[in-house]
């Protein structure tokens, strides 16, 4: 650990710029954590605006140079104040203060990011965004749910029997008939849904095939599980869940694509294992929480 | 919207537009996915900027920026208003940072929690451990020193440490550079020192 805080300039002036450099930087947070221990007995009732008062508009424009050695010390003693200048200056800050976060950005960390986002785009089941708001849901009643969960089931059921490609073989884990149908509270719910996900590592993906058709599969179930009713759930934790699975639904639509491109078994197949193991985690986690 | 839109002068809103009427396997796809990633070109570097410092450091913030921009791809039709897109997708990545910290803290926290109440315990769980260990180092400092290094991170110069606490200028400086060298002794080894 380097106590960068420590570096701090003497000068007012060079105290604005470096205060500007951790304000655009990528150790804001460090810096923010070792102001925090020596400064711990301050209280936390300041804000920014009360720091900066009248010159907000000109430090949106041309950076926080005006400000005062006291209004400087009052950032340094109040660290927290640091990250909702953060925040402020990156939402509403003009050309000054996105030139001074472009010098810092990570352009190869953001064209990685773009590639996987565009990837995952040119998949349509990232698609999925329901016609109906969500709040709609409270309008409609259990029963109706229920209904329109068995006709929505059917219809997957059908969907999926239609769609099923060679290497599609439903039968296991989010896939497994009445893994998404039991009459049970949402708690127990969300643990089977965990430990049919589980079901992944009951067979080897010791070969490129083998791990491709495994991740298709359970691709495949996150597809059913993105599109089933869940009337189990709250309209809370359904939503909850739908935007998990779709989430998943893209990384594992980005290892895929990974793969077919060639890239190293062990690496892929520990990836994979890990976003399993993640989203098992998250599953539940939820059910304790809803227990 | 036509195709000739230019769309490195539209304006968020505009490109939001092209992202609601989007069908699969269309021209409006296309021109949404186009949209879309003059959106991300515009926005990305200030997202990943607002995230790299609020993530726990055993969190990928590419995961997040990931799945914030994902999310924001799905939730453009039926939940952007048009106004202050970048609010907005900030918005959504500050949801995905509760939840991730939420999974972390989950069996002690229930649905009735105040959500600043939360964001706030989220950002002081960003580097508590390096807080922790700097403030137990801190006291293991002498008084003196630990006067010295409070008023240099309070953006005091040493000639005003110097006036204040009536030391010399040169005492100043050789206490607080070794108080600092002491402190980042301290802090990287994992059994306590003594000052």
């Amino acid at each position: 650990m380097k106590l960068a805080a420590f570096d701090l300039p003497e000068e007012t002036h060079e105290l604005s710029d470096w205060l500007v450099t951790q304000i655009t930087g990528p150790n804001l947070s460090s810096i923010v954590a070792q102001l925090s221990a020596v400064h711990a007995d301050q209280d936390h009732d300041l804000t920014v605006d009360a720091v900066c008062g009248e010159q907000w508009t000109s430090i949106l424009q041309n950076g926080i140079s005006e400000l005062t050695q006291a209004q400087l010390q009052q950032l340094l003693t109040h660290p927290y104040l640091l990250m909702e200048l953060q925040e402020r200056v990156l939402l509403e800050g003009e050309e000054y203060w996105q030139k001074q976060f472009l010098n810092q950005s990570d352009d190869s960390q953001i064209k990685q990011t773009k590639l996987v986002i565009q990837e995952s785009l040119a998949k349509p089941a990232v698609d999925l965004e329901p016609t109906q708001p969500a709040e709609d849901y409270k309008k409609v009643s259990y029963r109706k749910i229920a209904a329109l969960g068995f006709i929505s089931a059917a219809l997957v059921c059908v969907a999926v029997f239609l769609n099923q490609g060679p290497v599609a073989a439903p039968g296991w884990g989010w896939n497994r008939p009445g893994a998404l149908t039991a009459d049970i509270p949402a708690d127990q719910y969300l643990n089977g849904l965990a430990d049919s996900a589980n079901e992944w590592f009951k067979k080897p993906t010791d070969t490129k095939a083998a791990l491709l058709t495994r991740l298709t599969q359970f691709r495949n179930g996150c597809e059913t599980l993105i599109k089933a009713p869940h009337p189990q759930l709250s309209n809370e934790d359904r939503t909850w869940l739908i935007e998990r699975c779709q989430a998943w639904a893209g990384k594992l639509d980005a290892q895929i694509v990974v793969l077919e491109k060639g890239a190293d078994l062990k690496t892929a197949d520990a990836n994979a294992d890990a976003l399993i193991n993640k989203l098992v985690k998250a599953l539940q986690t939820r059910a304790k929480q809803v227990a | 919207m036509s195709t000739s839109l230019n769309l490195i002068s539209s304006t968020d809103e505009q490109l939001t537009n092209l992202i609601k009427v989007r069908e699969p396997s269309s021209v409006q796809k296309q021109e949404a996915e186009m949209a879309f990633n003059s959106l991300y070109d515009r926005h990305a570097p200030f997202l990943l900027a607002f995230l790299k410092v609020r993530v726990s450091p055993h969190i990928n913030a590419s995961d997040i920026t990931q799945e914030t921009w994902m999310r924001a791809w799905q939730k453009i039709p039926t939940h952007f208003d048009g106004t202050h897109f970048r609010g907005w997708l900030f918005q959504i990545a500050k949801n995905l940072l509760l939840d991730e910290f939420r999974k972390k803290t989950t069996t002690s926290l229930n649905e009735e929690i105040d959500l600043v109440e939360t964001q706030d315990s989220t950002q002081e769980s960003i580097h508590q451990e390096e807080k922790t260990k700097l403030q137990d180092c801190m006291s293991q400092l002498d008084e003196i020193r630990q006067e010295i290094v409070k008023l240099r991170l309070s953006g005091k110069s040493h000639r005003d440490i110097s006036e204040r606490l009536n030391v010399e200028y040169n005492t100043v400086q050789t206490r607080f550079h070794r108080a600092k060298q002491f402190l980042e002794d301290c802090v990287n080894q994992p059994q306590k020192e003594t000052a």
